[in-house]
C-alpha cells in the first residue's frame, strides 16, 4: 500500500470521528460511526515433510464505516478497510446517494459490485456463516470487488405476500490488468495509479426476485480488461451467475453459480466456472452447525478445485460471533497439494 | 469480448426491463416492523431494535435500504418502527415517554366509530385494536399464537418470550404490563411513541387472552 493511500485513509477516519465527536450541527445530519472486527486463528496443512501444519493469527478485518443522512434525499457511506492488522488498508466503498425518485436509488462513487449475494451482501465476517471465502469467489470471480462509477437499483413490492422484485444496473471504470494474467483478483486495483488503460467501462447488473422465505438472481458483469498491443483491439472479461436462498426459521440454504471467460492474447478463451452449496441451521441455544461444498472447475485444466466445510458458529450476543470450520481440500489425484485447514474466528460487530 | 457474452448481458438486460414493466407498483401494505423481520434476517441476525438512538437508526436504514433495495415507503415505514422504539437517548430516569404514550390520542377511531351497540363495542373495540395492533408490531417476533417464533424470532438474541407459557406475563397487572409495553425492558422495546395508550391496553388484554391458552 502507498504511503499517500495510508496518509488519505488515516485523514478520512480522523475526519469522520471528529465529525462524529463534534457537537450539534453534525447529529442534525445523523452521522452513524460503526464496523467490525475479527480475530482469526488458523491451522494450515502443507506440503512441507518438516512442518506439515502452521499456525496464525491473523486481525483479518477491523473495518471502519461511517454512514451520514444528509438530507431526505441524500446520503453518503464510506468503509475503511483495514485488513491483516494493518497490511492492506483501503477503501472497501466510499459513496453518495440520492433516493428521490420512487423505485430508483442512485449512488456515485466507489461502491461494491452487486453480483450474486456473496460479493456485495454476505461476505463480512459478521455475516458470513463459514470462515473463509468459498474458493469460487477467489477463483472465478474477482470478490470482493468493488470499482468507481454509477449504481442504480431499487425494488418493488409484487402483489400483497411479501414477493418483490429488485434490480440492479451499473457502469463502473472495470476490472484490468495484464493481458494473460492468471489470477482474477488481481485484476480489481484500479484506482488511479493504474489508469483505465483499455478506455472502455464495463456494464453490469443484477435482476432479483424475492418471496417470503427465498430468493433468487440472476447477474451479469462485461467489460474490457485490457487490450492488445500489437491490434489495440479490446480483450474483455465477462461473469455470468446464479443465486438463491431460502430460510425457514433458523434454517438456511444458500448457492451460488459464477461462470468467467476471459479474452487472452493468443485469441483463445480462459473460461473456468464454480459454485457453493451451504446449509445452516441456528437452534435456540444459538448453536449453529454449517456445512459447505464448493467446487470450482478450470476448463481444460486439471487442477480443479473442491472443499468441503463442516463448523458450527456460537453467538455471545446479537454481536458477537465464534465460528470454528474445519475445510477439506479434495484434492484430485494429480493435484497433490495438501491444504486441508482448521479455521477459528472471533467477529464483534459494533 | 465475445459475441456470446455480449448477447447474454443484452438478454439479462432485456429480461429485466421486461419484468419492470409488468410489475405493477403496490405501496408497502406491511408495517414498518412486518418488512424488518422479513427483510433484516435475510442476510445477518438482526441487531436488537433498541441497541442504538433513533438517529443513529436512521442514518443505518438509509445504507441498509440500499442494500436491501426498499421501495421509499417501505425505508420510511421501517425506519419509523426502529426510531419509535429505539433507545432513549433522555437518562432513564427522567423518560416521560410512558406518561407521554398514556395521553396520546387515539390512532384508530376508524375502527370503533360505526358500531351503534354499546355493550358489543366496547368488547369488539378492544379486541379489534389489539388484533390489529397485535398483528402489526408483535407478530413479527412472538408470533401468530405468542409462542416467540415470529418470522424475526430466529434471528435475535435473545429470543422472544413464549407468551403462552410465560409466568411473568400471569404474575404482572395490567398497569405493570402497561408500563412494560410502553417502556419497554431489556431486549424488549418500548412502544410508547409508537402505539396509543388504547392500543397499548387493547395489547394487554391480547397478550392476557394468550398467558390464557391451554
Amino acid at each position: 500500500m502507498s504511503r499517500t493511500l495510508f496518509v488519505r485513509c488515516v485523514l478520512i477516519v480522523a475526519g469522520g470521528m471528529a465529525l462524529v465527536m463534534a457537537p450539534s450541527n453534525v447529529h442534525a445530519q445523523m452521522l452513524k460511526f460503526s464496523g467490525y472486527a475479527d480475530l482469526e486463528w488458523t491451522l494450515q496443512e502443507t506440503n512441507d515433510p518438516e512442518d506439515e501444519w502452521h499456525n496464525l493469527f491473523d486481525n483479518h478485518h477491523f473495518n471502519l464505516i461511517g454512514l451520514a443522512w444528509v438530507t431526505d434525499d441524500l446520503s453518503g457511506a464510506i468503509e475503511v478497510e483495514y485488513e491483516h492488522a494493518g497490511e492492506e488498508i483501503k477503501l472497501e466503498y466510499g459513496y453518495i446517494s440520492y433516493v428521490g425518485i420512487p423505485y430508483l436509488r442512485l449512488v456515485g462513487g466507489k461502491f461494491i459490485i452487486p453480483f450474486n449475494r456473496w460479493n456485495k451482501d454476505i461476505h463480512p465476517t459478521f455475516i458470513s456463516k463459514m470462515p473463509g471465502r468459498p474458493p469460487v469467489y477467489g477463483n472465478v470471480f474477482p470478490s470482493t470487488y468493488s470499482d468507481v462509477g454509477i449504481w442504480a437499483s431499487g425494488g418493488a413490492p409484487v402483489g400483497q405476500n411479501g414477493n418483490r422484485v429488485t434490480y440492479d444496473l451499473y457502469v463502473v471504470n472495470g476490472l484490468k490488468g495484464d493481458p494473460d494474467e492468471s489470477s482474477f483478483r488481481g485484476l480489481r486495483d484500479n484506482d488511479r495509479e493504474k489508469p483505465d488503460r483499455d478506455d472502455n467501462k464495463a456494464v453490469g447488473g443484477r435482476l432479483g426476485f424475492e418471496l417470503a422465505n427465498a430468493s433468487f438472481g440472476v447477474s451479469g458483469y462485461t467489460g474490457d480488461y485490457a487490450k492488445t498491443e500489437d491490434t489495440g483491439v479490446g480483450l474483455g472479461i465477462s461473469f455470468v451467475g446464479v443465486d438463491a436462498d431460502y430460510h425457514w426459521q433458523g434454517l438456511e440454504l444458500r448457492g451460488e453459480f459464477v461462470s468467467a471467460s476471459q479474452d487472452l492474447t493468443s485469441g483463445e478463451n480462459n473460461d473456468r466456472s464454480g459454485y457453493y452449496l451451504q446449509a445452516a441451521y441456528l437452534t435456540e441455544v444459538d448453536f449453529e452447525p454449517v456445512v459447505r461444498f464448493t467446487a470450482v472447475d478450470f476448463e481444460g485444466q486439471e487442477d480443479d478445485a473442491q472443499e468441503l466445510g463442516i463448523g458450527f458458529n456460537y453467538y455471545l450476543s446479537a454481536s458477537g460471533t465464534v465460528r470454528v470450520a474445519y475445510l477439506f481440500g479434495l484434492e484430485d489425484s494429480e493435484f497433490e497439494t495438501d491444504n486441508d485447514k482448521l479455521m477459528t474466528q472471533f467477529v464483534v460487530v459494533f | 469480448m465475445t459475441s456470446q457474452t455480449k448477447k447474454t448481458a443484452i438478454l439479462i438486460g432485456f429480461v429485466g426491463l421486461a419484468v419492470l414493466l409488468m410489475v405493477r407498483p403496490a405501496l408497502a401494505q406491511e408495517s414498518g416492523a412486518e418488512i424488518w423481520g422479513r427483510t433484516c434476517n435475510k442476510c445477518h441476525r438482526a441487531q436488537p431494535v433498541n441497541k442504538y438512538h433513533a438517529d443513529e437508526w436512521r442514518a443505518i436504514m438509509r445504507h441498509m435500504a440500499l442494500n436491501a433495495r426498499l421501495t421509499p415507503a417501505e425505508e420510511e415505514a421501517v425506519t419509523e418502527f426502529l426510531m419509535s422504539v429505539a433507545r432513549p437517548v433522555v437518562d432513564a430516569s427522567t423518560d416521560r415517554s410512558a406518561t407521554v404514550a398514556l395521553s396520546a390520542p387515539n390512532r384508530l377511531p376508524e375502527l370503533v366509530s360505526a358500531d351503534p351497540d354499546m355493550a358489543s363495542y366496547v368488547i369488539h373495540r378492544d379486541s379489534l385494536i389489539g388484533a390489529e395492533t397485535y398483528k402489526r408490531q408483535c407478530v413479527v417476533c412472538h408470533g401468530a399464537e405468542g409462542e416467540g417464533d415470529g418470522p424475526a424470532a430466529a434471528a435475535l438474541k435473545p429470543r422472544p418470550t413464549d407468551l403462552t407459557e410465560s409466568e411473568l406475563v400471569g404474575e404482572m397487572s395490567d398497569a405493570e404490563l402497561l408500563e412494560f409495553l410502553a417502556k419497554g425492558k431489556g431486549a424488549m422495546p418500548g412502544f410508547a411513541k409508537i402505539l396509543s395508550e388504547q392500543e397499548l391496553k387493547a395489547v394487554v388484554g391480547v397478550m392476557r387472552h394468550l398467558n390464557a391458552v391451554e
